[in-house]
This record gives structure tokens, C-alpha cells and sequence, in this order.
């Protein structure tokens, strides 16, 4: 995953904790997840397109939850992006702009309904490539939250690369302060203060990773309708749920939605959201529109319905 | 061959090098003891005395700027074989940025200052170096907070040694005339 | 060489003033600050990532850093402290307990820095979104 791990554990055997966490991440990606090591399951079902791979019971899990989830917001975020993904390249040294021959041949592949989960055995269409890397990091949350119920942990904060995990109480409050941060300010800066209990965080923003190529900045957050990067009315948007898979998957969705179609996808899966549009209006959702204050001037608050 | 003059025909350049040798182990055993002085809570992390100027502001006083830069520059790889890298770069801008700071003040024809001025303005380039490095490797303005301690305590390090080395001065300068013989 | 270099001399004493009252103009804004309730602020790589009102503490805790080498925070009502680290000097374990505005202790080779500031704030986060 290559990402960085922030924690921050409440507890006497903090550090001991933090280590199997460390572990847990790497399993994760060794034997789950990654498109990039050789026999990861996701590796596996790739190599294999067309017939059914045997995969750990987690990865069908999570796969599972993944078509659900296009299934819900009509593809636009599809497990399948992988081929999309690797033409574009952002955030490696080899990014570049795809030719739209490239592209049409790409966007050919992706369809969620080729994959068939079967048993204890997934098959992805032939010339598919399935690419979970919008949602490992929630994976990786979701995981962690586990240690911690086994640890009988009180509180903590993780954070996985974007994704963060609030877990238990806050020692110091009555809950979490979240900070919202400012789209177009620094990484620590911060547009508003959102008061959670326990929930899993995910932000999906076009400032996050961006390839720049002839004076055109391309965000990473891939439509797989059109190719490009979404375009959005919205610089950012923060998806409250008490999933980090979900979390994550809907915050790519609703990125690329926007603001008026993502409401009816959150409330199927009962998660909460925050929407900072480019006139730096931030729309929250009803469920936390009593627990969020704006800290900058500049932006202002929108309740939604 | 004449019984008047000296039977020890050294030429000056080894004497040179010899005294400058004796300067530098000086300068490492200070700079090894004042390790052993626990640190006190409050100041940044690392803060030293800086004991070892008494012999680099000896040295750049008698001997001049090269002469000062040597005893700076194996004091500093001393310290890097000991503590690392990161000390090794501490101590090299410190010292450096120190020694070109004592080196101008005694230069200066009509240098208005005594020894524990030019003490205290050598402790202070010596921390200003310091931090300079310190914010150049960790790449962040964090240690800016450090000003105000690191300049109160480069003061009162500076009117130590520069004590020290008032009461010194005799004794460092028999030991320089042993090599100019 | 000069046998007569005079000890000190009235540029000296001017050097000394102003220096001492530069340091106190420095100074000023902690010791304005002393009576107010302490907050701990930590900092990775110059960035805050993390307020900690050390005065609502209720029970002792860690916070690992999360860095290389290693930083391990010890949390208790009113002081903070480095309480282990895998660098080599571990200056900022020997730091001790830091617990008055201004106190500070911080690890050059991971990067990480933590001050006690004067203001309690409550409305600082515990974490920002990305």
C-alpha cells in the first residue's frame, strides 16, 4: 500500500498494538489485496480472467460489498477500473494522457457484472482487471478496528494514507474532532470541525493526487464512463459510515456524482457526508448537520435535506 | 652545529601541524566531556556548552583562519563517528559559521570587543548554525521555537568559556611557544 | 600573538544588554501564558497532527508516532513526555516530562516535535481528514 500510518492509541500496550497492526497492514496487501505482488488473490483473479480463482474468504467479502456498491451507484465506481487505471498511471513516474484509442479499448473491459462470485471462488471477465486500491485503505481500517475490539481497546485514531479509522471514546472529550480539510489550503488546514462517535472517514478530493501534463491538471478519481478524471463540481467530499470499505467506496462515488445524486446512494448504506464544491459552499448531510461548525470564513454552511 | 642555537631544527610547518594536532585532542576531549553534563530540562535537546570554541578561539586568535577551520573540521568528524551523520552536520555548521565569526571579530583592526564578547557572539553563530542545519534537514520551520532559548543559553555558554579561556590563556600560550622553538 | 587580550571590554557589556533583552521580548508571550491550562501540540515532519489538552486527561496513555525511528508519547494528566524512541542519542526521551508553556522536546532524525502552548483549546481536532 505504501501508505502512511498514523495512529494514535489510547491505551497502556499502545505500542505493542501498533506492531500487530503494522503486520495486519502487511498481510493485507501480501496476500489480499495488491495488484502488484505476484500471488496476491486480486493478482491471482487477474491472471486467471475468464475461469474462477480460489480466494481467502475476506477478499470474496470484500469483493462482494464492491459490486453492491456499483451496483447501487450504477458503475460509477466499478471494481473493474484496473486496466483504466494502470493506462493513467497517476501518481507514478510514468503517468501520462491516454490516447483515446487506449482509452475506448479500456473502457470496454469494465463491467462489474462480469463478476461472478461463486462459493468460495470469484471469476472476472475475460481481459477484465479488478482493482481494489480505491477501497484498501478502508479495507485496512476495517481490519484494524478489529485488532483493536480484540485488544478491548478504549480509544484511538488511525489513519491509512486518507482513510481514518475514530474508534471507542475520546479520552480528552465527549467525542472525536474531526477536522474537515481546506481543499484548496495546506494538508493541515482545516475548513470545519465535524464532532463524530465512533466511524470510519474516507475523503475523496481532486488536490490528493494530480498528474500535470501541457499546463492540464488531471485529478486521480477516474469516471469510468468517460475515461478522464471526474469532472465534479466538487473539490472534495468527506463520506461518514461505519464501514471503511464503505467509507471509501462512497467517497470515490460520490465525488464523482456530485452532490445532488450522492444523497439517495448515502442513505442506502445509512452513511453521512460532506461536500465542498468549488464555490467553497459545503454541503452536510442531515445526520451530522448538528455536529459540524466552519472554522474559515470563506466557506459556507449548506444543510442538505 | 653552533652549540648557541637550538639542537632541535623543526621546520615550521611540522611544528605547525603538531601544535595544531595538540589543539584539535584538546578540543575533542572537551567537546567529549561536556557529553557527560546531563541536559537540563527546558533547552532544546542537544544543546552543548560548546567547550571546545575555548580552543578555537585560541587557535583563531594565534594561529588564523585555516589553522581555526582545522581543529573545527576534526572536531566535527570526530563528533560524526561517534553520534552520526545528523551530529556530524550540527556540529560542522556550528562550528564553521563560528569559527568565521571569531576569525572576522579578531581580524577587525580596532575589535571592540574582549574575549567574552567575542566568546558570546561565537556561541551564538554557533547555535544559529545549528538550528540552520536542524531546519534544513528536518525541512520544516519547527525549530524556529528554539530561538529564544538557544540565544539565552548561547550567552550564558559564551560568558562561561570565554571565562574559561581567559583563565587559560597563559597556560595555552606556553604550550603554543613550546613549538615555535 | 597577543599575551594582553583584555577580558572585557564596554562593547562586551552592550553585546550582553541587548542580547538579554532580545531574549526577553522572545520570552514575553510564554511567561503571559503560564497560568492558562496546558496543551500539548505534536508535530510530524512541521505539520501539527495533534492537540492534546493535557488537562482533561483522565487516565495515562501512549500514542505511538508512527515513525522511523520510532517515537512512543506517554500522555498523563498535566505532562507529556517522549517515553521511548529507537534513534540513537534519544535526546528526546532524556527531555523528561514537559508540562509548561514553552517546554519542549523534539527527535531531529524522525522528525517530530512537541510543545506545550499556553492556550486550552477545545476547538481544535483530534485528527484532519486528507
Amino acid at each position: 500500500m505504501g501508505t502512511v500510518i498514523s495512529q494514535s492509541i489510547y491505551d497502556s500496550d499502545a505500542q505493542k498494538i501498533a506492531k500487530e497492526i503494522d503486520t495486519e497492514i502487511k498481510n493485507l496487501e501480501n496476500i489480499n489485496l495488491s495488484w502488484r505482488i505476484k500471488d496476491s488473490d486480486i493478482n491471482r483473479i487477474n491472471a486467471n480472467s475468464g475461469n474462477f480463482t480460489k480466494v481467502d474468504d475476506r477478499t470474496i467479502d470484500w469483493i462482494k460489498t464492491s459490486i453492491d456498491v456499483s451496483k447501487n451507484c450504477n458503475g460509477v465506481f466499478d471494481l473493474t477500473v484496473g486496466p483504466l487505471i494502470q493506462l493513467w498511471n497517476i501518481g507514478s513516474d510514468d503517468a501520462k494522457v491516454p490516447t483515446s484509442d487506449e482509452l475506448s479499448s479500456a473502457l470496454k473491459t469494465i463491467d462489474y457484472k462480469n463478476v461472478i462470485i461463486s462459493g468460495n471462488e470469484v471469476k472476472c471477465g475475460k481481459g477484465q482487471n479488478l482493482d481494489l486500491g480505491a477501497i484498501g485503505k478502508g479495507v485496512a481500517c476495517d481490519q484494524i478496528a478489529n485488532i483493536l475490539d480484540n485488544k478491548n481497546v478504549k480509544g484511538a485514531t488511525i489513519s491509512v494514507g486518507g482513510s481514518i479509522l475514530l474508534y471507542g471514546k475520546n479520552p480528552n472529550a465527549a467525542n472525536w474532532a474531526l477536522g474537515i480539510r481546506n481543499p484548496i489550503g495546506k494538508a493541515d488546514d482545516y475548513v470545519a470541525i465535524l464532532k463524530l462517535d465512533e466511524c470510519f472517514v474516507s475523503t475523496s478530493g481532486d488536490y490528493e493526487r494530480v498528474f500535470e501534463k501541457d499546463g492540464i491538471s488531471y485529478h486521480h478519481i477516474l469516471d469510468p464512463r468517460t475515461g478522464y478524471p471526474a469532472k465534479s463540481e466538487l473539490l472534495s467530499v468527506t463520506v461518514i459510515c461505519n464501514s471503511g470499505l464503505l467509507s471509501d467506496a462512497l467517497s470515490t462515488a460520490c465525488f464523482i456524482l456530485g452532490y445532488e445524486n450522492s444523497i439517495s446512494l448515502l442513505e442506502k448504506y445509512d452513511a453521512q457526508g460532506v461536500f465542498i464544491d468549488k464555490d467553497l459552499n459545503v454541503y452536510v448531510t442531515k445526520g451530522i448537520q448538528n455536529r459540524i461548525s466552519i472554522t474559515e470564513p470563506n466557506f459556507k454552511l449548506v444543510k442538505g435535506n | 652545529m653552533n652549540g648557541k642555537k637550538s639542537k632541535i631544527n623543526i621546520s615550521k610547518n611540522t611544528s605547525r601541524v603538531a601544535l595544531l594536532g595538540i589543539l584539535s585532542a584538546q578540543a575533542l576531549a572537551l567537546s567529549f566531556i561536556e557529553n557527560f553534563i546531563p541536559p537540563i530540562p527546558g533547552l532544546p535537546p542537544g544543546a552543548k556548552l560548546g567547550l571546545a570554541n575555548i580552543v578555537t578561539m585560541f587557535t583563531a586568535s594565534t594561529m588564523g583562519f585555516t589553522s581555526a577551520l582545522c581543529v573545527t573540521i576534526i572536531k566535527a568528524l570526530f563528533v560524526g563517528s561517534t553520534r552520526g551523520v545528523t551530529a556530524f552536520f550540527m556540529s560542522l555548521a556550528g562550528g564553521v559559521l563560528s569559527t568565521i565569526v571569531m576569525c572576522v571579530l579578531l581580524q577587525i583592526k580596532k575589535n571592540p570587543f574582549g574575549i567574552l564578547g567575542v566568546s558570546v557572539a561565537c556561541a551564538i553563530a554557533h547555535n544559529t548554525g545549528q538550528l540552520i542545519v536542524a531546519t534544513i534537514i528536518s525541512g520544516t520551520a519547527m525549530f524556529a521555537s528554539y530561538a529564544p532559548f538557544l540565544l539565552f543559553f548561547a550567552l550564558v555558554a559564551g560568558c562561561i568559556t570565554g571565562s574559561i579561556l581567559n583563565v587559560l590563556m597563559p597556560a595555552l600560550e606556553r604550550q603554543s611557544s613550546f613549538f615555535r622553538r | 600573538m597577543k599575551s594582553n587580550k583584555p577580558f572585557l571590554k564596554r562593547a562586551d557589556i552592550i553585546l550582553i544588554v541587548i542580547v538579554i533583552f532580545i531574549c526577553i521580548v522572545l520570552f514575553l508571550p510564554n511567561f503571559l501564558n503560564r497560568n492558562s491550562s496546558a496543551v500539548a501540540v505534536v508535530y510530524k515532519n512541521g505539520k501539527e497532527v495533534q492537540r492534546i489538552s493535557l488537562d482533561s486527561v483522565a487516565k495515562s496513555y501512549e500514542i505511538n508516532l508512527g515513525t522511523e525511528p520510532a517515537n512512543i508519547l506517554l500522555v498523563e494528566k498535566g505532562r507529556i513526555c517522549y517515553k521511548s524512541a529507537t534513534c540513537h542519542d534519544k535526546l528526546c526521551v532524556k527531555q523528561g516530562w514537559l508540562s509548561k508553556s514553552g517546554d519542549t522536546a523534539a527527535c531531529l532524525p524522525s522528525k517530530t516535535l512537541v510543545v506545550i502552548e499556553g492556550q486550552s483549546s477545545t476547538d481544535e481536532p483530534d485528527i484532519i481528514s486528507y
